[in-house]
């Protein structure tokens, strides 16, 4: 993003302050409930760390729901089995999905491109099932309740507004914090990584560690929100951190865009507009119909997307606020983005 | 004890030997010419230093110190950086940007550091812009700092890639075909820019077709064909080698 730092600042407290405001008209509007604001962000701050790992390190990951899990498993049977405090519980889960993306990451980083997304798909799977499999510990195919709102002092977050209200907050540390990975030294390393492995190496960077260690950020990310969901929800169960809900996390950071800190967002909050809108509109015109069939327009939306923005929604954005600029100060000269785009289209 | 020391390095490809033997040296403070026909193994002996091949037979030191099959990043922590014949830009990172990478090896801040901002990224992060100004002013890309690359000319995208390698602060720069798809005036310049810093006490290895320039900026050639060194001296000696002007030319011309 071409935001420069009070640029983005002035940008970050603008849509917190737009979050904010849809609390109130959240149930008037359509396929929108405070619920779903909230679906929003967890969905929001869990696809920001993909978002990272594949377009800060060009790596595509299909398991990315398993790290939502982990957080997710390890604050229900620490907080409700164990009875500690939510913050250790969560700070464990994200710990342990680290450790588990860097040990992954050394696996599976050996592999390219198709083989690459068919591990981490084959480890969204065995968690899946895992965690069915192993009723002991974790109820199995019932899965585990009993756990305990969020509260850290004397902050209960046991309605909507106020979950909400903390998770969109949690999402602007998320999202300055990317900011700030972005504009330094790893950040910058990780993107080189993306562009050219073999150019990357020869400044010195440890190729495979870079990826390890966006692939450990990106799941701290994901088991941070699924730590807040096991909160929120109460209840715990395999078939939220399967396969569907790893594709909802790609096709969030990838219809948002994937080379912005502003991408998981937008993703999300269409992905979650689409679920709703397909969950009311279908049936109206197909009685009887089940199922999720609102994978239906997640791929449809992937495709349009990707035909049309191929830099995802955020993309789009940054250029139409970029022409208008240009508009307004009647293009003097032309800019390098401009100069950029005819190069391309040669 | 020389800068780089090749010794006997063979590579090969399946049943092929792309380098068999080779055997040459880098001074320091000098520019050295690696040159022969399409195919005679210019490239990949580059390769085997910078730790993107490991050799079958021989040693690669540095120093002295011996850094056969070391993997690239070690060999780039080292302050050995090279340049690629087809550029390896990172997209569309702004040229500052590609010098700020290039300082990767010399900077020290950590993830968790950035991340949380604390003080030894905003030391670092003053330290490098500082020093990235002060190359972009010595290469004439001050103008163009913060336009991404690959909406820069040809030429200009071949000198960011060689000022990305100056970046490490090197000790020994490899450079493949520097100055291939440049016009005559910005190859003299590169020539120039080369002959200058050899004189600062840098150590250059570089792959070139450009006769010219070899001959004008060069202090020692080695030529390569069918993986095997057959000359190496300074330029005019080179230059008249029967062994050479066979390999260019074909066996009737000798």
């Amino acid at each position: 993003m071409g935001l420069n730092r009070w640029g983005f600042l002035a940008f970050l407290v603008g849509i917190f302050g737009l979050g904010v405001l849809l609390i109130p008209v959240a149930d008037a509007l359509p396929f929108l409930t405070r619920a779903n604001l909230v679906v929003f962000a967890l969905h929001a701050i869990a696809a920001m760390g993909l978002t990272l790992v594949m377009g800060f390190a060009g790596q595509v990951s299909l398991g990315h729901a398993a790290f939502y899990g982990v957080g997710a498993y390890a604050t229900a049977l620490l907080t409700a089995k164990l009875e500690w405090h939510p913050l250790l519980a969560m700070a464990t889960g994200a710990v342990m999905a680290a450790i588990l993306a860097a040990l992954l990451g050394r696996v599976v980083f050996r592999l390219r491109g198709h083989f690459l997304a068919m591990a981490t798909l084959a480890f969204g799977l065995v968690f899946y099932v895992v965690m069915r499999g192993w009723d002991s510990l974790t109820g199995g195919n019932q899965g585990t309740g009993g756990i305990p709102a969020f509260a850290l002092g004397g902050l209960r977050l046991d309605s909507d507004t106020s979950m909400y209200l903390f998770l969109w907050g949690v999402l602007m540390v998320g999202i300055v914090a990317a900011r700030n990975l972005i504009k330094s030294r790893p950040g910058r390393a990780l993107v080189a990584v993306g562009a050219s492995e073999v150019a990357a190496a020869s400044v010195g960077i440890d190729v495979a560690r870079a990826k390890m260690s966006v692939f450990a950020l990106g799941a701290i990310y994901a088991s941070v929100a699924g730590s807040l969901y096991a909160h929120y929800v109460t209840y715990v169960s395999p078939d939220s951190f399967g396969l569907l809900p790893s594709l909802r996390f790609l096709v969030i950071s990838t219809v948002g865009g994937i080379d912005s800190v502003w991408g998981a967002p937008l993703g999300s909050a269409v992905v979650v507009l689409l679920t709703e809108g397909t969950r009311e509109v279908v049936p109206k015109f197909v009685s009887g119909a089940t199922g999720s069939y609102e994978i239906v327009a997640y791929g449809l939306a992937l495709v349009l997307v990707l035909l049309f923005l191929p830099r995802g929604l955020a993309g789009g954005l940054a250029l139409v606020v970029q022409r208008a600029n240009e508009w307004l100060r009647g293009r003097e000269r032309p800019t390098p983005a401009a100069v950029l785009e005819e190069v391309e289209l040669r | 004890m020389s800068l780089l020391e090749v010794e006997g390095v063979t590579v090969a490809f399946g049943g092929l030997r792309a380098l068999d033997g080779v055997s040459m040296k880098v001074e320091a403070g000098k520019v050295t010419a690696l040159i022969g026909p399409n195919g005679a193994g210019k490239t990949t002996l580059l390769n085997v230093v910078s730790g993107i091949l490991r050799p079958v037979r021989g040693q690669v030191r540095f120093r002295g110190r011996d850094i056969t099959g070391w993997p690239q990043h070690k060999v780039a922590s080292l302050g050995i950086a090279r340049t690629f014949q087809d550029l390896q830009l990172f997209g569309n990172m702004t040229v500052r940007e590609h010098l700020l990478v290039g300082r990767y090896r010399l900077t020290h801040t950590s993830l968790v550091e950035a991340l949380l901002r604390l003080p030894r990224h905003f030391r670092e992060e003053r330290e490098s812009r500082k020093a990235v100004d002060a190359l972009l002013a010595r290469l004439g890309l001050s103008d163009v700092a913060d336009w991404p690359v690959n909406a820069l000319p040809y030429g200009k995208q071949r000198l960011v890639g060689v000022a990305r390698a100056l970046a490490l602060e090197p000790a020994l720069l490899l450079l493949d075909e520097p100055t291939a798809g440049l016009s005559g005036t910005e190859a003299e310049e590169v020539g120039q820019l080369l002959g200058l810093l050899a004189r600062e006490g840098l150590g250059v290895l570089l792959v070139e077709h450009h006769v010219g320039l070899v001959m004008s900026y060069c202090d020692w050639v080695v030529v390569l064909d069918h993986g095997l060194v057959i000359a190496q001296g300074v330029p005019e000696k080179v230059q008249s080698d029967p062994h050479v002007i066979e390999a260019y030319l074909g066996e009737e011309a000798a």
